[in-house]
């Protein structure tokens, strides 16, 4: 137990270090501390759980394959979060499918918080507003699609988003507010009610 | 495309962007947050981000969880890579093969081919061509002429123009004149 305490704890270029020189506790123990994340993220590519976990699997090897050549120039998590969206977007065009249902949307009912407390309706609007957003982010071109859920379900910074995508600051700053745009005008063709009174108001007026 | 359908400049937009993303710095923010408590245009545009985001926020927590054993599937996986590396190899080979097999097939066909041509074993007997003796020409043309001298007339040929003085030997009957 105290061995794999240790283990958790180790940092990741050790790990790597391991791993490369064919230690296999070394790269379950990497699996093991990212495989919620990268879960999650492909989560937002996939339509069902076995999709997502054959992909994640699929992103797992590729990354023990390419585990030598990583460099450390980047934090691991950046690179292993650049070979996991290269795989979904792959994986998206070789199914030649825009992204669809994510896998759990029942789950949101179960999220009213103190809000139910309040209003009884609250965590039916949370749901429906959690299922629009999904399917908002659906309607995007890919590398919109891909920036929104960087920034906003994974909480990137604009750095990590950069060092994940390759591309300059100004161009995630940019791309970002474009994707923003778009999904704005995605929620307000299908779901105008969630938006705020004065931007519904402002929805009936043709964007420039 | 205007996020907000308000007036704020392009840079106004994108410093809002910055400070809603927490990407300002800790000067710029407090500068930007005196700005924003005095212009209702930019708390307008932080109000219409703030929805914008209440989905992403509720999603966050969401999505497929992996197995509780999907690491040993990874490491097993991964132990099938030298032997799926090996099979894709040998597949890789076996197609090289197959490739060289067909081309060198392909050659040698082409020179079969070729060979029994040169040798004559491939002859023209029925030539495409129109190549004859002048003399066989010549009697051709007569009997072809002979023909047409029989022809009613509206049928009949106009005149064969007379071949030059090359083969005077071979006399040349005159058409009759069409009309």
């Amino acid at each position: 137990v105290l061995a794999l305490h240790r283990q958790s704890e180790t940092p990741d270029p050790e790990l790597i270090a391991a791993a490369v020189d064919g230690s296999e506790a070394a790269f379950t123990t990497l699996v093991e501390r990212y495989q919620d994340r990268i879960f999650r993220l492909l989560g937002r590519y996939c339509r069902d759980q076995i999709e997502c976990e054959d992909l994640a699997q699929e992103v797992f090897v590729k990354v023990f394959r390419k585990l030598h050549t990583f460099q450390g120039e980047s934090a691991f998590y950046t690179w292993l979060y650049r070979i996991a969206v290269n795989a979904a977007t792959d994986h998206l065009s070789r199914a030649s499918y825009r992204r669809l249902r994510l896998v759990d949307d029942d789950a949101a009912l179960d999220h009213g918080g103190d809000a139910e407390a309040q209003d009884p309706s609250a965590p039916l609007l949370a749901a429906e507003r959690i299922a629009a957003t999904r399917a908002a982010v659906d309607m995007l071109p890919e590398k919109f699609r891909t920036i929104l859920i960087l920034r906003e379900f994974e909480e990137l910074s604009y750095t990590e988003i950069a060092a994940v995508l390759q591309i300059q600051l100004g161009t995630v700053e940019s791309r970002l507010f474009r994707a923003r745009a778009r999904f704005k005008q995605a929620l307000e063709r299908s779901y105008p009610h969630l938006l705020p009174a004065g931007a519904e108001a402002a929805a009936e007026r043709p964007a420039r | 495309v205007n996020l907000s359908h308000t007036n704020l400049s392009h840079s106004d937009e994108l410093l809002l962007q910055r400070h809603f993303d927490g990407e300002l710095s800790s000067a710029e923010a407090s500068a930007f947050a005196a700005r924003l408590l005095a212009e209702p245009a930019l708390q307008q545009r932080a109000q219409t981000l703030q929805s914008l985001r209440a989905g992403f926020v509720g999603g966050r927590t969401h999505g497929p969880r992996p197995r509780p054993n999907f690491a040993a599937g990874v490491i097993a996986a991964v132990r099938e890579l030298p032997r799926l590396e090996q099979l894709e190899r040998a597949a890789a080979s076996a197609s090289q093969v197959r490739l060289c097999q067909r081309l060198l097939l392909a050659a040698a066909l082409l020179a079969t081919v070729g060979f029994a041509f040169a040798a004559g074993l491939i002859g023209d007997e029925r030539s495409d061509t129109l190549q004859a003796a002048p003399g066989a020409a010549t009697q051709e043309l007569d009997r072809l002429d002979a023909i047409a001298r029989r022809l009613p007339p509206a049928l009949s040929l106009p005149a064969r123009p007379q071949p030059a003085a090359a083969q005077p030997a071979v006399p040349q009957p005159a058409l009759p004149q069409a009309r």
